[in-house]
Parts: C-alpha cells; sequence; structure tokens
C-alpha cells in the first residue's frame, strides 16, 4: 500500500491543491518557504487521525473561508483508494471510497493499525519540533521508545506496559507502603467482625450467670410483689378512711346547710297556710254555679237561636203578605181556596185537551172548505165531458151512460163477427213442426223424435181447430158497414171520459161532504169540552170565564201562600219555644246571682253571661284559695318531717365521723389534717414499694430480653459466616496480589535480562544508524527500559546522556532512533508512509550525508516522503538514491 | 426379640458451627447456611419420628465447640423434647468439639436423653414392652483432645442380644482429622458390637460390614470441602442381620466442581460452561447448593478471563442466575485455573523475550528455594501486614500463574 497523494480541498493556505504522484519509496519534495511542507505533512496526519478543536494545542490551519477538507490517495496493485475527511465534531467524518479495483471500507483502520495519533505525529509524520518529542513522550503512556522495544523484541505490547500494568494491578490488591488497598480493608473488616464475635462469645459466656441472675430477681420480684401489694392495701384502706371521713363531713355540713333551709321553708309554709283564707259561701253555691257553668254554653246558643227565629219570623210574615197579594184575593178567601192536586190535575188536562180540540176544529174546518173547492171544480168538468154524447149531467145521467155503453158493446160485437174464423199461426207452426218431427223420427227410425213430433202435430191440429171454432161461435154486431165503426170508435171514447168524469165528481163531491161533517162535529166537541171546564172553575170557587192557564197560576200563588202561611206560624212556635228557655235560665241565674253576688231583679238574657261569667270567677277563686291552703297545709307537714330526718343524718354523719377517728386511733383530738398526714405517710411507702417492685421488674425484662435474644439470634452465626466471606475475599485477594506482583516481577526480570543478554534489534539498527550519521564518532546507543535515559558511547566508551549532545547530534539520535524503529516495525502501521519536513537542516554535511544514506535505505522498505526547501539537501539525495521521486512545490 | 430393632445413627451434628471457606454474600444464603445446623437438626428429628425409630444414637460432636452456644444447646433441648413426645429415647455421647467437661448454659434436657459417661463405658439397656432386647455401649470425651484408645473398652455382654457401640474416634488414623480416639477395626470387632456407630469422620461411610462398622458424617456440610450427600443412617438389625440405609439431612449441599474451557473461545463460552456446570450439579440434588467451580484447561478463553473483573463479572451474572432457580445455587467462588492457549515448549525454545520470561519461570520452578526467595520477598510485606492470618502460599502454584498471566499479557497485545 502505497500513498500516491496529498489532495488539500481546503487547508491552512492550500486550497485545491495536490501533492503527487508520489512514489514508492523515497520522494523528495522540494519547495522554498510557505510553499505548504509543513501543511501538506499536517494534512496527512489530520485526514488519517483527525482535525483538531481550537483547544488542542496544534497548528489549526484554519483556511480563509469554509471547513477543512482534504484527502489521501492510496494505492496498490489491484486498486486505488480515497480517504478523505471534512471538518466536523469528533475530528470530522471520514470516508473510505474506491476509485478503483474491490471496495475496502476498513481501509483506514488498515493503514493506521497499531499507531496511535501521537505514535504517528512523532514517528511517522514530524518536523524538527517533533524530534526531541520522541524522548519527551518517555514514561508516558505513548512510550514511543517502550514501543520501539516492543517491536524489537517481536511483541505487539510493551513489556514494559505490561510490568507496568501489572504493578498496577497489583497495587489494586496490595501495596506495601500504600493505604486503603483491598487488602487493607478486608484486614479492618475481618478486624471488626472478630471483635463482634467475641463480643457474642462473651455474651454468651455470661448466659448461666445470667439465668442464676433471673432467678434471683424472679425471687426478689415476687417479694417486691407481694410488698407492694401490702403497701397498696394499707394505702387503699387509709385513702377510703380519709375520703370517708371528708365524705362524712362534707355531708354533715351539707346536711346542717339543708337543715337551714328547711326550716326558713317552713316558717314560710306556715305564714302562707295562715293567708290562704276561702269564700266559703262561693264554695257553697259551687254545685249550682257549675250547673249554670255547664248550662251557660246552651244559654248562648239558644239565645243567639231565638235571636235568629225572630230575624226568620218577620221574614216570613213579609213572604206570606206578598204571597197573598199577589193572589189578588181576600186572606181569609185565598188560604180558604181549594187548591187541591186534583185539581190542578184537572186544569192541566183541561188546557191540553182544549188546545187539541180546538187545533182539531181548525185543521178540519179548513179540510172541509178545501174539499168543498175540490169537488166544485169537478162538477164543474163533467158538462163538457158530456156534451158529446148528448146526456145532461143530472141524476140520471147514470143510467144514460150505462144504456150508452150497452148500445156501444152490441155494435162493436157486430163489427167484429163479418171476418173469418181466426186461425192461430203458433198453432199452424206448432202443427206444421211436430208433422216435420214425425216424419224425420220416423224415417230415421227415432222413436223419441216421432212421439214428439206427434204430440207437437197433435197440439198444433187441436189448436188450429179451437181456432175456427171460436170464429164461428162469436155473434156479429153489423154496424151500418165500415163507416160505422170510427164513429163507434169515438163514441165509445166519449163514453169512457164522461164516465171518468162522472166518476170524479161523485167522488170529490163524497170526500166534500164528509169533511163538512167532521169539521162540525169536532166544533161541537170543543164546546162541550168548555162547557165542562167552566163548570169545574166554578165549582172551585173560580170565575166559570177562568181560563185553564189563569186557573194555573192562580192555584199556584195560592199554594204559595199558603206555605208562607205555614213557615209562619212555624217560625212563631220556634221563637216561643227559644223565649221560654232563655227566660227559664235568666231566671235561674238571677236567683244564683242574688244569693252569691247580691244582686236583685230580674236580668236582661244579653246580661246573663256576664253574670255566669262573674259567679265562675268567684267559685275559681274560692277552690284556689282553698287549694293554697290544703297545699301549704301539706308543705308545713311535709318541712316537718323532713327537718326531723336532717337532724337525724346530720347527727349520725357526726357519729361515723368521729367512728373513723377512733379507728385511725384519733379519738382524742383528732382531725381530718392528723388523718391525712397519716394518709401522706402511707403513700410514701406504696411509692417506694412501688419503685422497688419497678426497678427489679425491668432489671428483669431486661434480663429475660437479653437471654431471649441470645437464646434465639443467629448473630454468632453470622458474624461467622462473614468472618469466612471476608476471609475468603482475603485470601482471594492476596492470591491475586501475589500472582500479579509476581507477573510483573518475571516481566521485570525477563526485561533485565533480555537487555543484558540480548540487545534489542531496534536499538541496535538505531545505532548502526546514529554510527553511520555521526560518522562512527559515537558507536553505540543505550536505551535501557523504565528510565529516561537516552545514553550514547563514543570510540571510547565515553557515555554522554542526550542532553549532553549538541543539537545536531541529539537531532541526529533521534533520527536514528526513528529509523530504526520504522525499520522494525513491519506490520505496523502498514500503509503508512513516513513524512519528514526538513529534518536535516541542522546537520552537518558530513551527518547530513548519512542521515540521507540511512533514509535513503530506509526508503527501500518504506515509503517515505522528505520535504525540503534546500536544493542542496534534494540533490544529495539524488546522489544517494538515484531512484528516487522528486515534486515541486512554488510558494502557496 | 420380636420384632426387629431399628434406630437411626447420626453424628456431629456441630450445631451453630461456623461455616469456613464461603463467601457467602446473598442474605438468603448466609441465613440458609446460618440456619443449615438447625435444618438438619430438625430432618433428623422428622426422620427418627417418620421412620418410627427405636431410638436415636449421636456419635459425638452435637455442638461445634466446648463452649456450647445458648442457641444451640435451646435447639438440641428442643428436638429432643419433640423426640420424647414421640417416645423416642436419645443416646449422645460427647465428642472433641463437645467434651463433657465443656461449658453448658445449665439448659436441662428432657428425660429421654441419656448421655454416655466420659470416665468409663457407660452401658444402657434396650427395653421394649419392659423387657430388655439389647444394650448400647458409649463413653464420651472427657476433654477436647482425647488420644487414648477408647475402642478397647467396649465389651459386650453374653446377655445382649443386640448390642452397638457408641463411640466418636478416628478408626485407622484417617488423614484431615484430628486422631482422636485412635483405634483400629480390629479394635472394634473385638468389641463384639452388632453395630459400631461411630462419629468424627465427617465423610458417611461403612467402613465395615462385619461388624458393621459406620460414620453417620455430619448431617450438614460445614465447609466446601464437605461436598456431596450428608445425613445420618436408618439401622435395622433383625436376628443378627444389620443393615444401614443413607437417609441425606443437609439443608444445604456442597458442591466442587471442574469445568472444562478447553474448547471454550470467548467469555460466552465460559459463561455457557458455568451455567452447565450449575445445571448439572442442581440435577443431582432437592435442597439449595453451594458450588465452588474451577474452571480449567489450556483455552483460548484464558486471554479474556485475565480482563480485570472479567471473571468476576461473569460469577456475579452466573451467581444471580442460579439464585433464581429452585432449589437455588450459590455459586461460592469460580477460580480460574485455566491455561493460555500457548504451547510453552515453542516458546521455551524461543530466544525472545516470551522465551526469557519460560526460562526465568521454570528456573524458579525448578528451584524450591529460589522460587520461595522469589515469592517471598514480593509476599513479605503482605504477610508481615496479615499476620497471623497470613496464608501460606502455593509457591509453584503462584509462579506458574503469574507466568501464564504474564505470557498473556505479553502476547495479547495488552498495551493499548
Amino acid at each position: 500500500m502505497r500513498l500516491r497523494r496529498i489532495e488539500a480541498a481546503s487547508f491552512g493556505a492550500l486550497s485545491k491543491r495536490a501533492l503527487g504522484d508520489l512514489g514508492d519509496g523515497l520522494t523528495v519534495v522540494l519547495g522554498p518557504n510557505e510553499a505548504g511542507k509543513s501543511s501538506f505533512t499536517a494534512l496527512a496526519r489530520y485526514v488519517l487521525y483527525g482535525f483538531p478543536t481550537a483547544r488542542e494545542k496544534e497548528p489549526q490551519f484554519t483556511p480563509a473561508s469554509g471547513g477543512r477538507a482534504g484527502r489521501l490517495v492510496f494505492e496498490e496493485a489491484d486498486g486505488r483508494w480515497v480517504i478523505e475527511r471534512t471538518e466536523g465534531s469528533h475530528g470530522g467524518p471520514l470516508t473510505v471510497r474506491t476509485i478503483a479495483g474491490a471496495p475496502r471500507p476498513g481501509l483506514h483502520a488498515e493503514v493506521t493499525a497499531g499507531v496511535s495519533a501521537l505514535a504517528y505525529k512523532i514517528v511517522f509524520g514530524f518536523g524538527l519540533d517533533e524530534l526531541s518529542a520522541i524522548e519527551a513522550q518517555r514514561g508516558s503512556g505513548d512510550d514511543i521508545i517502550a514501543k520501539l522495544y516492543a517491536a524489537s523484541a517481536g511483541l505487539h505490547t510493551s513489556p514494559q506496559d505490561v510490568r507496568a500494568r501489572l504493578e498496577k494491578e497489583a497495587e489494586e490488591y496490595f501495596a506495601p507502603r500504600g493505604r486503603s488497598k483491598r487488602v487493607n480493608g478486608l484486614l479492618d473488616e475481618l478486624h471488626d467482625i472478630q471483635v463482634q464475635i467475641r463480643e457474642v462469645r462473651d455474651e454468651g459466656a455470661a448466659f448461666a450467670e445470667d439465668r442464676e441472675r433471673l432467678s434471683a430477681l424472679e425471687t426478689r420480684l415476687a417479694a417486691a410483689q407481694e410488698a407492694r401489694a401490702g403497701k397498696r392495701a394499707a394505702l387503699a384502706v387509709l385513702a377510703g378512711s380519709v375520703s370517708g371521713y371528708e365524705e362524712r363531713i362534707a355531708t354533715v355540713e351539707e346536711r346542717e346547710r339543708e337543715l337551714t333551709d328547711l326550716r326558713r321553708q317552713l316558717r314560710a309554709a306556715e305564714e302562707a297556710f295562715a293567708r290562704a283564707v276561702p269564700d266559703e259561701r262561693v264554695l257553697a253555691a259551687a254545685p249550682g254555679i257549675d250547673v249554670l257553668a255547664g248550662d251557660a254554653s246552651a244559654f248562648g246558643q239558644n239565645l243567639a237561636d231565638l235571636r235568629a227565629a225572630q230575624a226568620e219570623r218577620s221574614q216570613a210574615e213579609r213572604v206570606l203578605a206578598t204571597a197573598l197579594a199577589e193572589t189578588g184575593l181576600p186572606a181569609k178567601r185565598a188560604l180558604a181556596l181549594d187548591a187541591a192536586p186534583d185539581l190542578f190535575a184537572a186544569i192541566e188536562e183541561a188546557r191540553d185537551d182544549l188546545r187539541r180540540l180546538e187545533a182539531d176544529r181548525d185543521v178540519r174546518a179548513r179540510e172541509a172548505q178545501r174539499l168543498g173547492a175540490v169537488a166544485a171544480k169537478a162538477e164543474a168538468a163533467v158538462t163538457p165531458a158530456f156534451e158529446p154524447l148528448g146526456i145532461a149531467p143530472g141524476p140520471e145521467a147514470g143510467r144514460a151512460l150505462d144504456a150508452l155503453a150497452s148500445e156501444l158493446d152490441a155494435a162493436e160485437s157486430r163489427a167484429g163477427g163479418a171476418t173469418s174464423p181466426r186461425i192461430e199461426v203458433p198453432a199452424i207452426v206448432m202443427l206444421v213442426a211436430g208433422v216435420a218431427s214425425l216424419v224425420a223420427g220416423l224415417l230415421l227410425g227415432d222413436s223419441t223424435a216421432a212421439f214428439i213430433g206427434g204430440v207437437l202435430a197433435l197440439a198444433g191440429a187441436l189448436f188450429v181447430v179451437r181456432g175456427y171454432l171460436r170464429g164461428r161461435a162469436l155473434p156479429h154486431v153489423q154496424t151500418a158497414g165500415s163507416a160505422n165503426g170510427a164513429d163507434t170508435f169515438r163514441r165509445r171514447r166519449a163514453l169512457d171520459a164522461a164516465r171518468s168524469a162522472w166518476r170524479a165528481a161523485e167522488d170529490a163531491r163524497n170526500a166534500a161532504d164528509a169533511a163538512a161533517s167532521d169539521a162540525t162535529l169536532s166544533a161541537d166537541t170543543l164546546m162541550t169540552r168548555q162547557a165542562l171546564f167552566a163548570k169545574r172553575m166554578t165549582d172551585a170557587g173560580l170565575p166559570a170565564a177562568t181560563t185553564p192557564a189563569a186557573a194555573a197560576q192562580m192555584i199556584t200563588l195560592v199554594r204559595e201562600a199558603r206555605r208562607a202561611s205555614d213557615d209562619l206560624q212555624a217560625k212563631r212556635d220556634a221563637v216561643a219555644a227559644l223565649q221560654s228557655r232563655v227566660e227559664a235560665f235568666s231566671a235561674r241565674v238571677a236567683a244564683l246571682a242574688e244569693g252569691v253576688l247580691g244582686t236583685s231583679g230580674e236580668i236582661e238574657p244579653d246580661a246573663v253571661a256576664g253574670l255566669v261569667g262573674r259567679l265562675k270567677d268567684a267559685l275559681a277563686a274560692a277552690r284556689d284559695m282553698d287549694a293554697r291552703r290544703l297545699q301549704q297545709a301539706d308543705a308545713v307537714r311535709d318541712l316537718t318531717e323532713r327537718i326531723k330526718a336532717a337532724d337525724e343524718r346530720v347527727s349520725r354523719g357526726k357519729a361515723e365521723a368521729r367512728a373513723i377517728l377512733v379507728e385511725r386511733g384519733l379519738e382524742d383530738g383528732g382531725s381530718l389534717l392528723a388523718l391525712r398526714e397519716h394518709l401522706a405517710l402511707a403513700e410514701a411507702e406504696s411509692r417506694e414499694a412501688d419503685a422497688a417492685y419497678d426497678q427489679i421488674a425491668d432489671e428483669r425484662s431486661q434480663l429475660q430480653g437479653a437471654l431471649d435474644r441470645l437464646a434465639g439470634e443467629d448473630r454468632g452465626a453470622q458474624l461467622r459466616l462473614s468472618e469466612a466471606s471476608v476471609r475468603e475475599r482475603l485470601g482471594d485477594a492476596v492470591d491475586r496480589y501475589l500472582v500479579t506482583a509476581t507477573a510483573a516481577r518475571i516481566v521485570g526480570r525477563a526485561q533485565e535480562r533480555y537487555e543484558r543478554e540480548r540487545q534489542p534489534e531496534v536499538v541496535k539498527r538505531a545505532e548502526e544508524i546514529f554510527r553511520t550519521i555521526t560518522g562512527e564518532r559515537y558507536v553505540g546507543l543505550s536505551v535501557p527500559l523504565g528510565s529516561n535515559r537516552l545514553e550514547v558511547f563514543d570510540k571510547h566508551a565515553a557515555a554522554k546522556a542526550s542532553t549532553q549532545l549538541s543539537r545536531g547530534t541529539a537531532e541526529a539520535l533521534y533520527l536514528a532512533l526513528r529509523l530504526g524503529l520504522i525499520s522494525q516495525l513491519d506490520d505496523v502501521g502498514p500503509g503508512l508512509p513516513v513524512l519528514m519536513d526538513d529534518v536535516l537542516v541542522n546537520l552537518d554535511p558530513e551527518r547530513r550525508r548519512g542521515a540521507a544514506a540511512a533514509v535513503a535505505d530506509l526508503a527501500r522498505e518504506r515509503q517515505i516522503v522528505l520535504f525540503t526547501c534546500h536544493p542542496d539537501t534534494a540533490e544529495l539525495l539524488a546522489k544517494i538514491a538515484p531512484d528516487r521521486s522528486e515534486l515541486t512545490l512554488d510558494r502557496c | 426379640m420380636g420384632r426387629p430393632v431399628r434406630f437411626i445413627h447420626a453424628a456431629d451434628l456441630h450445631l451453630d458451627a461456623p461455616f469456613g471457606g464461603i463467601d457467602a454474600q446473598d442474605t438468603r444464603v448466609r441465613d440458609a447456611l446460618a440456619a443449615s445446623t438447625y435444618r438438619a437438626l430438625d430432618a433428623l428429628v422428622a426422620t427418627c419420628i417418620e421412620r418410627g425409630a427405636d431410638f436415636l444414637v449421636i456419635a459425638g460432636d452435637v455442638y461445634n465447640q466446648a463452649e456450647r452456644g445458648i442457641r444451640s444447646q435451646l435447639a438440641f433441648a428442643k428436638a429432643a423434647a419433640t423426640l420424647e413426645h414421640a417416645g423416642i429415647p436419645v443416646f449422645v455421647t460427647h465428642g472433641n468439639h463437645d467434651p463433657a467437661s465443656g461449658w453448658s448454659a445449665g439448659i436441662a434436657m428432657p428425660g429421654n436423653v441419656r448421655v454416655f459417661a466420659d470416665d468409663r463405658v457407660e452401658r444402657f439397656a434396650l427395653e421394649r414392652d419392659g423387657e430388655e432386647y439389647g444394650a448400647l455401649y458409649g463413653r464420651s470425651y472427657r476433654r477436647a483432645a482425647e488420644t487414648t484408645n477408647l475402642a478397647t473398652d467396649f465389651k459386650r455382654e453374653t446377655r445382649d442380644a443386640v448390642a452397638i457401640g457408641v463411640l466418636h474416634a478416628n478408626v485407622g488414623g484417617r488423614p484431615g482429622y484430628d486422631d482422636y480416639a485412635p483405634c483400629t477395626l480390629e479394635d472394634l470387632r473385638a468389641g463384639g458390637m452388632d453395630y459400631w456407630a461411630l462419629g468424627h469422620i465427617h465423610k458417611p461411610e461403612v467402613l465395615s460390614r462385619s461388624p458393621f462398622a459406620v460414620y453417620a458424617g455430619c448431617p450438614q456440610g460445614l465447609d466446601p470441602t464437605q461436598s456431596g450427600p450428608r445425613g445420618c443412617y436408618e439401622v435395622t438389625i433383625d436376628d443378627g442381620l444389620v443393615s444401614a440405609t443413607f437417609l441425606p439431612l443437609a439443608a444445604v449441599e456442597w458442591r466442587q466442581t471442574e469445568v472444562d474451557l478447553t474448547s471454550a473461545l470467548r467469555l460466552d463460552d465460559v459463561r455457557d460452561a458455568i451455567a452447565t456446570a450449575v445445571d448439572d450439579a442442581l440435577a443431582s440434588v432437592s435442597v439449595p447448593i453451594v458450588l465452588r467451580l474451577d474452571l480449567t484447561g489450556r483455552t483460548e478463553a484464558h486471554v479474556v478471563l485475565q480482563a480485570p473483573d472479567a471473571l468476576a463479572a461473569l460469577t456475579d451474572d452466573a451467581r444471580e442466575e442460579a439464585l433464581g432457580f429452585e432449589p437455588w445455587a450459590w455459586i461460592d467462588r469460580v477460580r480460574d485455573r485455566t491455561r493460555p492457549a500457548i504451547d510453552l515448549g515453542t516458546l521455551r525454545g524461543a530466544e525472545d523475550f516470551t522465551g526469557d520470561v519460560v526460562r526465568l519461570a521454570d528456573d524458579l520452578l525448578g528451584d524450591a528455594t529460589a522460587g520461595a526467595a522469589f515469592v517471598g520477598e514480593i509476599a513479605a510485606a503482605l504477610l508481615v501486614r496479615l499476620g497471623k492470618d497470613a496464608p501460606a502460599p502455593d509457591i509453584a502454584d503462584v509462579i506458574a500463574r503469574a507466568r501464564d498471566l504474564a505470557l498473556d499479557r505479553l502476547l495479547e497485545g495488552d498495551a493499548r
């Protein structure tokens, strides 16, 4: 894999500039200052490892406009690829594109395999500034020398790194002079657990002793409990005595106060009794007053009823007068008039009959008149109808008509007999058909048809004969010939008309006569009925000309007058009854009031109620006074008894209080105060007994709890498990420490042996290169691992530290180390070219030649791009490596 | 004699024993372990009752220490009371962990508990329905370090239809156990017992079938070395014919397994192998287990296992998963004993840095003194710091693993 081109899309002063094509081996790029040599060197690194952020201490190469962007074109025999990066977060996004050949998306990782950004900067792409960094990085995480060593030892990793890491890991477990490491922590934890285990063990050891203590405590507790009970009982008795004494004294005092009050009440009651004297006269009349009071309400009602009845009576009198006036009759006659119901019914019946008869009379009169007109009209029509016949209407007209009719009948008969006998056509048809059917039946042999034909023929023959015979039998009315036939006919017609008119006139006259007869009868009936009604009125005392309507009205008025009269009488009776009752009650009241209240004389009914009220009030007052007197008498009696009982209780209380004192031995001069002193003493003793009991009980409870806990807990087992756990972890930590630390020590020993017995190839190669560059002035190089020393040796084996070398010699040394290292890298960064930026500038000509030779030599193994602004350096390399490629850069 | 004699033979209950060699960080595991010896005792009592045992024999070390824990004494008293209620006598000898001279909390044992004398072989007659049908012979330790042969004092009486010897002893000088009450099988045979109920050795084992001499083992394994089933023996003696059946009692079993990672390439392969090992271990048990795994084999996965905290993270994951099983498994430790997939022989012949490393390690491994000095120099400050808690490192193991670690790092390209 070879880098062919470095293309700057936008990078510092470079814009759309490319460097290439680069050769397989050494490419010398000659360009003046500011031609972009450093920019291309940096761009290659940034494309591979990312653009630095502004915070990083790296040259930024910020373009005038836009973001940084560049790409590297790599080539191999089977293809060509581009690694491209644009500015962005995390160094900027990277793209691998294929120009030719198979896609290689992992190309970037392949190219940079095993080379960090820092390693690249120091070893692969460096200028004068980075030359000394190879030594400055020693001891850091990216110790280039260590990598150099690893590479030389055939390892991908540095033994130095391995040892350091192992030592660090070992120190995680234990550091001889360290603190807070795992072993120490575990030992501390173990110690804590062991202390706790000892505590648990000590607790267990005291178990039997504690059990004995517990037993003794329980005995003491029982005794204390008994003592406490005794003290409490004594205290309770004494407290009972004190409270009993106090209670009794208090009761006595209360009773004495009560006694005083009772006596005061007694005096008051006696005085009230003396004052309470009732009115004996009133009390004596009490039954009568009570009765009056009981009847008073009835009296009031009677009085009200009387007033109402009197009013109603007046009203009835007015109604009667009005009713009588309306009859128009004198009162006596009106009230004596027969107004029985049958009269009224007769009047009603007569009124209806008369109305009906009058109507019938009128109808019939009108009908007779109408039918008379009809008859006159019909009779008028007879004369014209008789005229054609020459007959005069009259009583004989009928017979004349009948005679004419007979005449005409005879004439018509004669005219009919002059014609030949009439043979009916149907009979002939029947005969012919019957004969035909008979013949056909005979011819065809159909007996049924022949029979029917025979029957028809016979029947037809019979009808024909009959017709003939009838024609011959009729008489002939021989008129004057055919000319007389029409006249007969006209006369016939006139006759029929005359007869019809005659009959109609007769019928109309008969009807008119009948109607006239009915009208007359109807008028007579009406008059008869009217006469009968007049007689009835007369019988009832009314005028004969009184009409049914007037009679009916009179009867109604009379009736109403009679009812008013009856009502008036009833009212008068009611008033009289009520008047009687009111007067009787008033008399009773007046009599009683005279005896009780001292009134005299009659009293008006309206005053009765007030008088009754006064009687009642007087009675109530008398009774109230009497009741109060009785009540006071009871109170006096009751208070007298209560005073007596209270006297006894006071005496008894005092005796009991004295008994209590005597019981407590305080009979002489004993008092509540002395009793209370005894109680205070007992309370103190009881408290002491309680405290003693509580103390023992508490001690016992604690001990019991401790023993129960010891009996039930598995803290000891848990602690021992914890101890085992810590010991396991401790053993593991010790084991890990020993193995890891021993591994580190083995690596260290191996390093020592390796350095001692096998000079690293890298260092050997660097030494050769350094010897070549310095023209054998320096023949030896030492790069001891684990130290920060770089030493060179001259021909005389005199050692010089790198810091003692001149700048040019030191740069030659650093270059030699790089070249030596790169020569041994083989698979490390296989696609990475080495980009050197004027690193030979400080070397004298002789050493520059040697360095150029070393570079050219290395270029046979790895692609190298050497930038220089010195044409003589380019010429030198052209001489040493004729096969090199050479490119030129113009100033930007 | 009538019906056969059936009894339960247990030993080494070690109640309240401290559990060593385990890093039980999970509370559930800690609680289970702390309670495990008591749960085993509960199981023992239940077994006696379920099996209708005539009696229970405990051949020493009921308690773990001379200073018998209060909780353990109370627990044993309660267990004995349960058996008394069931009509089952309990015959007990003191062992080296709970000698007769040890401290007692003064907790009285129920009347069914008979403790053998510590000054002689004591005979307890076995009775059924008021009729003697055999005897138990036993002797307790007076002190912890009982170094005399106690077996020789056991003599069966001729009247015994059944004779059972009860002794806490190291028969045949078993390594790994204190040589207390040392005796031989011949000594036991001379006693004429039908059955020797032995204690002291924690692994259940039938030493002899003529006569029957049996170590019941401990009902509950007490540390990772006591792996496998633990329990008691149900013994039946029928007309002189003895049979003994092991009955598991452990509440938690210990397991140690090697996980061969030879074919493992990545960390995922290691995870799968660990999961398989856990599954295999759980397949054979019905109780929770504490599991120790040693990853072995020359494997490509060795390199990834060397990454800091890689194995710890792997172990944590596997632990979390295993604790979710029912019964659960606690992966106590996963030890990396793999070796790098490096041909040491080739490296040893190479004239380069790694060759120097291998040869340097070879030199140290070949010269024990030099190796001890080499490691001792590294460990000196640490051992001083550890004081009495300092372990004795396995020099060769440390050097070999250090060599492998160094080669891993050097060849891996670890210096990133």
